[in-house]
């Protein structure tokens, strides 16, 4: 039969219609707006209505995902903050589009330069958040953030982001990288112990 | 396009391009060779992972360094993927522009919704993934990622394409405004360097992954997808074929993926590349998207070219319209599937 | 990693001795061609050896020998690794025969190399600009050509650290020093000249257009495109 082609597509399209309102009869109040119902859509079976509602709903980013980078600090005794940058400048030289700027500071005595920055600017409008810095930084000193709703009225004032905007404690790191952080603290207990092994007994 | 119209009917059609274009090749230059991988993301930017692949692919090729088993099941899951990624979305373009307006878009983006979840827990980013080093890929899969892409590549995908094949194939709207339209004749492809899809659909069965494989496609076991008429219609349904393909290979590489080591080597962003040049290609789902890099030993190439299906593929475009209405052209342009990213770099 | 039984087996100096030589630079494949006999060679590598697809045409500046060099990738249909063929011209002025009598894939490509790189090919049916504007003075990827926010030849800048004080972009300003204007020319009160050349070449085509029963006039419509090829819009402008 003519047309019988745009017939059976149309059904097709009824039956879509349809599964919204099924799946919103059996799951009643828990579809929308719970972790459950965001995770029931994005899952393999999925049907009928697909779409996160943002911002009342927001999809749970996954650990890997990386958006504008932060320093990690440690927070020691007293409330003293410590970076763990020592301002080596890989992650400048390794930055694609070259919006980090680090002064390292140095000793006011001798003047030869001490591990820790200065200063530490990040341009966030020119950063493409590939992810290098942290990948190939050697003391876990810069890690990628989870952060994306960083929009703001003023690009001059709010976009250039300081050492101080851009520090956060351990925990948050660990907070959101659990597997990164543990594997990169079991690698920190295995080197410290091959160190301890091979210093000379006292 | 600037297109002169007798009437309806096209007479004369020049495409006028370079509305995007960023200079890649020169940033290329001034980069190094690492620095470049995030870049060439943004060539393509419907199918990062095939970018990043070729330009692995051309450095590799340079350096003599071959990556790991595991890395190279990896990068054809990923190909794959991004084929599939791309190939959904372009249906749905294609649609659109016929008319039917956004409805088989929205279905067919469920699927790459999906599988852009996927490129996110692996790589960190959806579209820009910037996943592939030289030697190997950046980063493991994550726990519980495979069993994630089993889930879609045994269960789902094969019956969401065959209910897109339902409602689209034998849409008799859809098949009287392509077929016949836009035809281009095997000789004519040929000679006009067309590849991809455009090339298979008009019967000439050129795949580079069969006729100059690259990776680990000669193991694995698929077809190439051919089809003889070389208008709209033949298009369209090479790409739903290619994607079955594209499901057959995932599914033998999800089942023979040995587990080992991801990288050939430490990671080193400093990478030592010996003087020469290379022309490092893929299959990509638009086409033969290569890499042309002269190299003369020092951190960054001397020179760094891209050779980009869709702008390649735009030079028959003229042939194949002439003679039709005005509203085919823009059917026409919808089913070559360009990208500007790629067409102006 | 190509399949070798259908890598090249012939060794193409024997049959053409006196056009081309092997590339002998290290690290570098394929044969060099003499640019008087560019055309000849390809058609015959067309029809006798059965090379019928251009992959790739490109050029590559070498600023310290004074040579622009173009390079082919050919391919046969059947399969196998890509042929790589050259010709080197002379930096200043370079002129090369175009290949669009043979494959007409070039015609693009062919465009790109003269907007980007200055070589100009003869023989070509329309050798205008195709990603730089009409009226844009220089050829961008010539190495002595520099951009406007032009820093260092190379990555990373020395200016990032460890010495690394600040700056926007936009303060390194693109209208200050470290761009060239031609002589003579002023940003405020230059016009744009349309594009003629493009409009010109299209009213010169004559197609072979039937006479139907309706009467109609021929007229140039622009089909616009947004940034995203697949929402189009339609914008008649009438010459």
């Amino acid at each position: 039969m003519y047309g019988s082609g745009i017939l059976k597509g149309l059904l097709v399209t009824l039956k879509h219609f349809i599964n919204t309102y099924r799946d919103d009869l059996r799951q009643g109040k828990k579809r929308y707006h719970t972790p459950e119902g965001i995770a029931y859509r994005s899952s393999k079976e999925a049907q009928g209505i697909f779409t996160v509602q943002y911002p009342e709903e927001k999809l749970p980013v996954p650990e890997e995902f990386r958006f504008i980078p932060f320093l990690v600090y440690e927070e020691k005794a007293e409330g003293e903050i410590e970076y763990r940058c020592t301002s080596c400048g890989i992650c400048a030289k390794v930055c694609p589009p070259q919006c980090i700027w680090i002064i390292r500071s140095s000793d006011p005595n001798t003047g030869r330069p001490i591990p820790d920055p200065a200063e530490f600017f990040i341009d966030a409008d020119i950063c493409m958040s590939c992810g290098f810095c942290s990948e190939y930084c050697p003391f876990d000193a810069i890690k990628m953030d989870h952060d994306y709703e960083l929009a703001n009225y003023d690009r001059q004032k709010n976009n250039i982001f300081d050492k101080v905007k851009l520090g956060k404690p351990v925990s948050y790191y660990a907070q959101i990288r659990p597997d990164n952080y543990a594997r990169e603290e079991a690698a920190r207990v295995e080197a410290e112990a091959i160190r301890a092994a091979r210093r000379p007994r006292p | 396009m600037a297109a002169k119209v007798d009437g309806e009917t096209i007479v004369g059609l020049k495409p006028v391009m370079g509305y995007l274009h960023r200079n890649h090749e020169k940033i290329g230059e001034r980069n190094t060779y690492l620095l470049n991988m995030p870049f060439t993301d943004r060539l393509d930017y419907f199918c990062s992972m095939s970018n990043n692949f070729g330009y692995a692919l051309a450095v590799e090729k340079l350096m003599g360094i071959k990556p790991p088993e595991r890395a190279e099941y990896i990068r054809v899951i990923m190909a794959e993927l991004t084929r599939i990624v791309n190939h959904v979305s372009t249906i749905g373009f294609l649609l659109n522009d016929l008319g039917a307006y956004f409805t088989p878009i929205l279905y067919a983006f469920e699927e790459r919704e999906l599988i852009l979840d996927i490129f996110e827990a692996v790589s960190g980013s959806r579209m820009m993934c910037n996943y592939f080093r030289f030697g190997g890929v950046a980063r493991d899969l994550p726990a519980g990622t495979l069993d994630k892409i089993r889930d879609l590549v045994f269960e789902r995908l094969s019956r969401k394409i065959d209910e897109l094949e339902l409602y689209l194939t034998n849409n008799e709207i859809l098949r009287h405004r392509s077929e016949g339209v836009g035809v281009l004749t095997p000789e004519q492809a040929l000679a006009y360097s067309t590849t991809g899809p455009v090339l298979r659909a008009s019967g000439v069965p050129y795949d580079l992954r069969r006729a100059d494989p690259y990776g680990i496609y000669d193991r694995f076991d698929f077809d190439v997808a051919v089809r003889y008429h070389g208008d709209v219609y033949d298009r369209y349904l090479v790409r739903i074929d290619e994607i079955r393909q594209s499901i057959r290979i995932l599914q033998q590489a999800v089942k023979d993926i040995p587990e080992g080591p991801i990288q050939e080597g430490k990671p080193q962003y400093q990478v030592r590349v010996p003087a020469g040049e290379s022309y490092g290609r893929v299959e990509g789902p638009k086409g033969e998207l290569g890499f042309y890099i002269v190299s003369t030993g020092k951190p960054n190439p001397w020179r760094y070219h891209v050779r980009a299906p869709s702008f390649i593929n735009l030079t028959p475009l003229e042939l194949m319209c002439i003679g039709q209405k005005v509203a085919d052209v823009v059917v026409i342009l919808g089913s070559i599937d360009i990208v500007l990213g790629e067409t102006d770099r | 990693m190509s399949n070798p039984s259908i890598a090249l087996e012939t060794d193409l100096t024997h049959i053409f001795p006196d056009m081309i030589k092997s590339d002998e630079r290290q690290g570098y494949e394929g044969y060099i061609v003499e640019p008087a006999q560019l055309v000849y060679f390809l058609t015959r590598l067309r029809d006798e050896l059965g090379y019928d697809y251009l992959s790739s045409v490109t050029g590559v500046d070498y600023l310290p020998e004074g040579k622009m060099e173009v390079v082919y990738h050919l391919r046969k249909s059947t399969g196998g690794a890509p042929l790589v063929i050259k010709t080197q011209v002379a930096r200043e002025n370079p002129v090369v025969d175009s290949i669009v009598s043979v494959y007409p894939g070039a015609e693009f490509q062919e465009r790109e190399a003269w907007d980007l790189l200055g070589i100009r090919f003869d023989k070509h049916p329309d050798l205008r600009r195709i990603l730089m504007w009409e009226g844009f003075d220089g050829h961008p990827l010539r190495k002595d050509w520099r951009e406007g926010y032009f820093e260092e030849d190379s990555k990373p800048f020395k200016s990032r650290w460890p010495d690394g004080h600040f700056k926007r972009s936009e303060q390194i300003n693109p209208f200050g020093k470290n761009v060239d204007y031609p002589a003579g020319f002023d940003p405020e009160t230059w016009i744009p000249e349309p594009e003629t050349a493009l409009y010109a070449g299209l009213d010169k085509m004559v197609r072979g257009v039937e006479e139907t029963a309706i009467d109609t006039e021929q007229i140039i419509i622009n089909l616009g495109l947004n940034i995203h090829p697949h929402t189009v819009y339609f914008e008649w402008r009438l010459r």
